[in-house]
Order: structure tokens, then sequence, then C-alpha cells
């Protein structure tokens, strides 16, 4: 096999006022034609600003200051931006991006922004550009391909717009395919779909892979070689079963251990067999605005959804997105009104409890680091509110109460007086189950904690929160869509499909005997790693 | 440059090295110092505000002791002007400097005081629009459309014409016909900001709906009104100017910046410094206040770049 592409110390800097950052440094990598080749690291790593140098997409303040790119013989660096564009970008080397519901042009029809990849870089008729495009729509495996050409990107799933974007990147045929995160905007069961699709093509049309994820599990199902970068270096590469199964660096073991860690036993509550909630029968719906001479379309978010949870238990609740799971969480919470249905909290309907009760009583965590503090307060304001509005207490004894949370959930004193924006998302999410529990609650709602923090924040967000729930007796009704994450920390599983329980049991059975079509597509959607 | 060291000897946190260790308002101070334009706005409203505050009082002038031997003299730069009156004077004797020199107060009174009854009514319908939605929503929604449809100068001529004028009513008249731009921006942010996890968190931890508004919402919103302040101030010093120049405005012989252009008009031809000494002043005022609302605009744009420097 020959090299297909060599690229020697590159180094990216970003050029910001007087002063350059270098965010890539002695980034050099090596690709066999037909080889796959994964990129893993956290977000900030430089995984993909390394292979956006390589297709000229660096955003404008960013530059290669050195290092050459050799691709199929020909040095890179010699090409002008013309023949750049016209001979390697979108022909020999496709890109794939994470996000396909911004990736297509809205305006235009899948067909013709097909073609017009298709008919820039090969001097062809319309017809035969129509050929080879109803050919790649069949290729990605998009049903009905040939009624897909005349539509527009809104009335595709974000599913079958990545297949389209497949479609688009391989449609001239190229000999590399870089692929950004293709599947992390995707539910867990689509994603599972679009993976086996590009290792398929990869293998029918041979070209070469160049994978870029977070993820350790889905890399290792893809990729022969791997690079793991962090800080924009490269700390370790080599054959993918070798470097999982005995990574030289830390970094590497770290990354493995929050992986595996998931599949240990965890410290479990005392369960009461009394119900602290019972959800009865709940229903919401959403009307669509009324047309004209038309009833007015009515949108079920959740459907008839009854269950308990008993006191000290974690119960988690699963599902894609838009199943209701949060719909059916912020009811529990009081955030919103239900239609029909009833919810008990300790043997209070919901609407009953007081609002400073039920404060107490329950409490959410978001998903998003960024908007769960308000950017404008401390973090001591933010933490100490909770116990402002609700109770009357001195100044000082609301501080040495919220420096003593702030302890609990790992943050230092110096914290007090900060500002959000100078906090990492880890620590956001710190702050923000700090706040949730000052005022002692019993039950905890967390949203999807983890999924927006990396891996390894998101082992030590997982066990600072299993270890609270120990700690103060909570009860935890965790929401996922990352049945590892569930796996790790809950006794009970409900599976949400379309507004509807679909799934309830114990954890283990759950995960290893699923009884519903719907949940075994989910159970066999995780990517453990392959040995 | 000077004004940079002064600030950096101010704030010497806000230009740590390492950004993460800046607060908000260290941010926004940093910011600031490095943007030109907001740099030159800021410093000429200064000059005007301080101009207006301790002219009167430092300089003895009076803009209405009226001296008719001395009616219409050229200012000192032209043939046959003198450093007595430096403006000249006007149709009646008055010392036309002296005049400007009042005239900015009335001007900045108006200014800020209309755009501040703007923005308490446009703020207030648009955080309520925005927060609570539904039927709230729809009836501010109405009373937008009503008063886009109406002429603002008409409207404005008309309730002054009928109440009587006065600063006091021409400030609440300004500012009662310059408030959709506060509602809509306010409105759509609010929309924006109430859908966050930090607002539904609040109402977790038991906050009142009042207390979401004061605490979380309007203060997140603030960035986007302050610029449509700085807007509208310009906006509302030359709405007086008009109103003034037609008649219905502040009334003679208090000095405004439209009422002397008014007044100035008959001697267009012969003595155009009446009108354009004035001109001069409204143009610099506005300028200034236009270029340090867009310098806000910049510096409180969370995503606007940080400065090395």
């Amino acid at each position: 096999m020959s090299d297909l592409l060599n690229i020697q110390n590159l180094e990216i800097s970003f050029q910001s006022n007087n002063k350059n950052l270098k965010t890539v440094e002695n980034f050099s990598i090596n690709l066999n034609e037909k080889e796959s080749l994964g990129i893993v690291g956290e977000s900030g790593s430089g995984k993909t600003l390394s292979m956006l140098a390589l297709t000229r997409l660096l955003p404008k303040q960013a530059s290669v200051s050195s290092g050459s790119i050799i691709f199929q013989n020909r040095n890179l660096d010699e090409l002008d931006n013309k023949n750049f564009y016209k001979e390697i970008s979108g022909k020999k080397i496709s890109m794939i991006f994470q996000e396909p519901m911004t990736a297509l042009n809205p305006v235009h029809t899948i067909g013709k922004q097909l073609l017009e990849t298709y008919l820039y870089h090969n001097n062809v008729s319309v017809e035969k550009g129509i050929e080879r495009a109803l050919e790649i729509l069949d290729a990605v495996k998009l049903t009905k391909y040939k009624q897909r050409m005349d539509q527009y990107p809104h009335q595709l799933s974000g599913g079958q717009r990545q297949r389209v974007m497949i479609a688009l990147a391989l449609i001239n045929n190229p000999s590399l395919l870089i692929a950004d995160e293709p599947t992390t905007a995707l539910d867990v069961t689509v994603q599972k779909e679009i993976i086996q699709l590009i290792s398929d093509l990869r293998e029918t049309i041979g070209m070469a892979l160049i994978f870029i994820s977070h993820d350790l599990g889905v890399v290792s199902q893809i990729s022969d070689n791997v690079v793991v970068m962090k800080n924009g270096e490269i700390v370790e590469k080599g054959k993918t079963l070798k470097v999982l199964e005995k990574p030289n660096h830390p970094y590497t073991q770290g990354l493995l251990d929050c992986l595996f860690k998931l599949e240990d036993e965890q410290k479990k509550n005392q369960i009461k067999d009394t119900p602290i909630i019972k959800v009865k029968e709940i229903s919401k719906s959403y009307k669509l605005p009324a047309k004209i001479f038309k009833k007015p379309e009515i949108i079920y978010a959740v459907k008839k959804v009854s269950f308990d949870v008993k006191f000290g238990e974690t119960i988690a609740i699963v599902g894609e997105s838009g199943s209701g799971k949060s719909t059916v969480a912020k009811i529990i919470n009081g955030l919103i009104n239900k239609d029909e249905g009833k919810v008990e909290i300790k043997g209070q309907n919901i609407e009953d409890i007081e609002i400073s009760d039920r404060a107490k009583i329950i409490q959410p965590v978001f998903q998003d680091p960024y908007s769960t503090l308000n950017p404008i307060h401390t973090i001591g304001y933010i933490v100490s509110r909770p116990l402002t509005i609700n109770q009357n207490r001195s100044e000082s004894e609301v501080k040495e109460e919220v420096i003593k949370i702030l302890r609990l959930v790992g943050l230092s004193e110096e914290y007090y007086n900060r500002f959000p924006n100078q906090l990492s998302g880890g620590q956001r999410q710190r702050v923000a189950i700090a706040r949730a529990i000052i005022l002692k609650p019993q039950i905890l709602i967390c949203d999807e904690p983890t999924s927006a923090l990396d891996v390894t924040i998101q082992s030590q967000i997982l066990d600072l929160l299993n270890d609270l729930k120990t700690k103060l007796n909570i009860t935890i009704i965790l929401i996922s869509h990352d049945i590892s994450v569930v796996k790790y920390f809950s006794d009970r599983i409900i599976v949400m499909y379309n507004g509807e329980i679909i799934e309830m049991g114990n954890t283990n059975n759950v995960i290893n005997i699923p009884k519903d079509k719907y949940t075994k597509r989910l159970m066999s959607s995780v990517f453990s790693l392959k040995k | 440059m000077i004004f940079k060291t002064f600030i950096k000897r101010l704030f010497p946190r806000s230009f740590d090295n390492d950004i993460y260790n800046l607060t908000p308002k260290d941010l926004i101070i940093r910011k600031s110092s490095n943007h030109g334009g907001f740099k030159f706005g800021l410093a000429l409203l200064i000059i005007i505000f301080l101009f207006a505050i301790f002219g009167p009082i430092i300089l003895d002038v009076s803009p209405y002791e009226q001296d008719l031997t001395k009616r219409l003299l050229p200012p000192v730069w032209k043939e046959g002007g003198s450093w007595e009156y430096i403006f000249g004077t006007d149709g009646n004797g008055r010392d036309y400097f002296a005049r400007i020199l009042y005239g900015t107060r009335i001007s900045l009174t108006i200014g800020f005081g209309a755009a501040c009854v703007g923005m308490i009514i446009g703020v207030t319908l648009g955080v309520c629009a925005g927060y609570f939605g539904g039927w709230v929503d729809q009836i501010v929604s109405y009373l937008l459309t009503c008063q886009l449809a109406l002429p603002g100068l008409l409207l404005a001529m008309t309730i002054v014409f009928l109440i009587g004028p006065s600063i006091t009513v021409v400030i609440f008249v300004i500012g009662a016909t310059h408030w959709a731009f506060f509602l809509v921006v306010s409105r759509s942010a609010t929309q924006k900001i109430k859908n966050l996890d930090y607002v539904t968190s609040a109402r977790a931890i038991g906050a009142s709906k009042f207390q979401i508004i004061m605490r979380d919402i309007i203060p997140n919103t603030f960035s986007q009104i302050i610029v449509i302040f700085t807007l509208e101030v310009g906006i509302a010093i030359l709405n007086e100017a008009s109103l003034s120049f037609l008649g219905v405005g502040i009334q003679p012989p208090t000095p405004s910046w439209g009422l002397l252009i008014a007044e100035g008009k008959e001697a267009i031809f012969f003595q155009p410094w009446l009108i354009i000494l004035p001109g001069i002043a409204l143009f610099t005022l506005v300028v200034s206040i236009n270029m340090m609302g867009d310098g806000l605009r910049d510096i409180t744009d969370p995503n606007s770049k940080i400065s090395e420097e």
C-alpha cells in the first residue's frame, strides 16, 4: 500500500491582535490508501482544526504557520487556492460535518445541491449528473431516494439529512473522507446506522477515512489506527486495538478508565418500599396554530404516563429526543402544567404544594452548563439565592452555608465572588448542582446532566452525583439518552417513545433482556469497546 | 494613549493577562478602553455635559438680556465681529453664545428625559409581552401596531397644542411617542431569555415572577436596551428641534437649539450663522451620542473579541 496522506509537523496558530496563539503543534500523521484513522480528544484539543487546515477551511484568524501536507505525492502547499478547490477539495478530499440541520442549504432541493457539486468537478451533461446523483442516493440507503431529489432539506429528518451529506461528500468518489463527529447530533439509534453506513461505503468505494470523535467506543468500531489529541498535541498514536489494550499515555489511560468505570458496580441507596412520587396517567399536548378551515392539530408530548418512584431510588428515563422525557420531568417538578392525570409527591398533589415548600422537596439540574447560570450574577449569589428567597437568615450564616455547599461539590471558597464566564463547563455544572442541593431537597431531577460535557469531566460529575446521592440520601430521576450512564447510575429504567412508556423495569433486566422492539434497538446501539 | 494609561492605572485588574480572571465588569472596561469610536463619542459627550452644567455658572453671560443697538452682530471670525460676542448676537441683540450654551441644557434634558420616559414605557410593555405571552402579548402587539401607524410628529404636535407647551410636556409627549424600539427589542430578548435554564431553575427555587423579571430578565436585556437608549436620545433631541421649529415645542424666550434655528430662518441669507451655529451644536451632540451607542453595542456584545492589549 502506498502513502495517501502525509502530514508533517503541522502547526496552526491563531492571530489575535499582536499575539500568536499556537493551537495545534507537532501534528504529524501518515495515512495509507484505504486505511481508516480515528482522531480522539476532547473539545478544544485541536482535532477539528487540524483537519480544517487540510481542507483549507480554517477560520480567518487561524493560519498554518509551519509543516507540510503531502497528498498523493503532491505537496499541497505549492497549490494555489484556485487549483486546490478545483482539483482536491470536494473531489479527492471530502468532509462531513457534525450538524446535519445546518449543513444543507434550505432554499435548494437535494437534487440541485448534489448536481452542483458533481457538475463543478466533472465536465458531463446534466442527465449524466442526475444519473450519478440517484446512484449515490441509493448507495447511502436513503429511502424513496427517487423522490428525494425534488425535496428540500426541511422535509427530511436529521438522520436522512446526514445521509444526504454523506452522498454529497461521496458523489465525486473521493480518495479520502473526513468525518467530523458525524453522529454526535443524532439520536443513538440513528447513530449506529450512520456509522455502519460509513464503514460499509468505505469498503465498497475503497477510500481512506479520517474519523473525528470524542467517543472512544465509536472510534474503536470504525478505525484501524487511532490518534489521541490533547491541548493541540498528539499524545498517543498507533493501532486502535493496541492503544486501547495498552495505553502508554496517562491521558489515554484516563479516557479509558472513564469508559470502564461505567461498567463497574456503584454504591446503592437504602430504598424504602413506600413511593415518594406517584405519577398517574399524566398527559400533555400542544396545539399547533390553527389554519383556516382546518381543525387545530394537537400533538401529544406525553400520553397517559404513570409510574411510581420509591424513597431513595434512582430511576432513569431514557428515549430519543422528542420522546417526551423532559416534559415528564418538568411536570413532576411543577414547571409545566399537565392537561390530565395526577402527580403526588409524598402523598400531596403537586398543585397543592406551596411553591416554597416544593422548592425544598424537589430540584432540577439541567443539561446545558452555559445557560444554567445567569451570566450577570456571582457564583455566591446564584448559590445563595434559594436560601434568601425561602428562608430568613442572616447574611453571614448564608455565606457560611454557601461555602459549605461549594466545598461539598468540590469547589473551593475562592469561587464565591467569581462569575459564570470564568468557569469551565464542568465547574458550572458543579455550581448548578450546588444550587439544587442547598435547600436539602429529597428529590433531584437531572435532565441529561452530563451530555454537554467532555468524557473525563462527565465521569467526575457522575461521581459527584453518586457521592451526593448516598451522602444526602436523595432520590434521583435521571433523564438520559446515554445507556452506559444509565446502566452505571440507576436502579430502574423507564423507556419512553413518542410520549408513551413502552418498557419499565430493573436496570439489568431492561438492558440485558429488552422485551420491546424499540428497546432492543436502543440497547444494541450502545458502542462498547471492541476487543 | 494618555487616556488608556489613565484607565489602566484606575482599573489594573481589567488588564490582567489571564482573561479567565476577568469579571464581566472588568471585560467591559477593557473592551471600552480599546474602542476608538466609543472613546471619542464618550469624550465629546462629557465635554458637552460639562459645558451645559458649568458653562452658565462660570461665564457671566445672559441669554435673555437684550440690547437692541447691537442687533445681528456677526461672530468673532467674521468681519465686524468682536470678542465681546463670540458667536455674535441675534435679531433682538441677545448674546448668541449664551443662548446656545443655555440651549445645551434644554436639549440634553429633553433628550435624556424623553428617552427615559420612552424606555420605561417600552421596556415595561416589552418585558410583560415577552414573559407572559398569550393575550398580554396580543394586546401589546396591537398597541405597537397603533403606535407605528400614527404619524409621530403630527401626534406630538396635536398633544402639545392641546395641553400647552412646556419642557415637561414636551419631554413626556416625545417619550410617549417613542417607545416602539424599546418594546420590540426587550420583547424579543425576553422571549429568548425566559426559556433559558437559569430562569427555569429560578422558578424551581421558588422565585416569584417579579423577582425573575427584575433579577434575571431585565439585567440581561440591558446591553441591548442601552443601545436603543442612546439612539433614542439623538432622535428625541432632533424631535424637540422639529417641534420647536414648528412653534409647538419650547416657547421663546427660552433658548433651545430647535427654536434658535426656527428664529434664525428669516435671516438665512444674510446672517447664516444664526442657523449654522445651533445646527453644528445639534449635529455634534447627536453624532457623539450615536458613536457612543454604537460603541456600547460592540462592547456589551458577548461575542465581540477581547483585545489582547
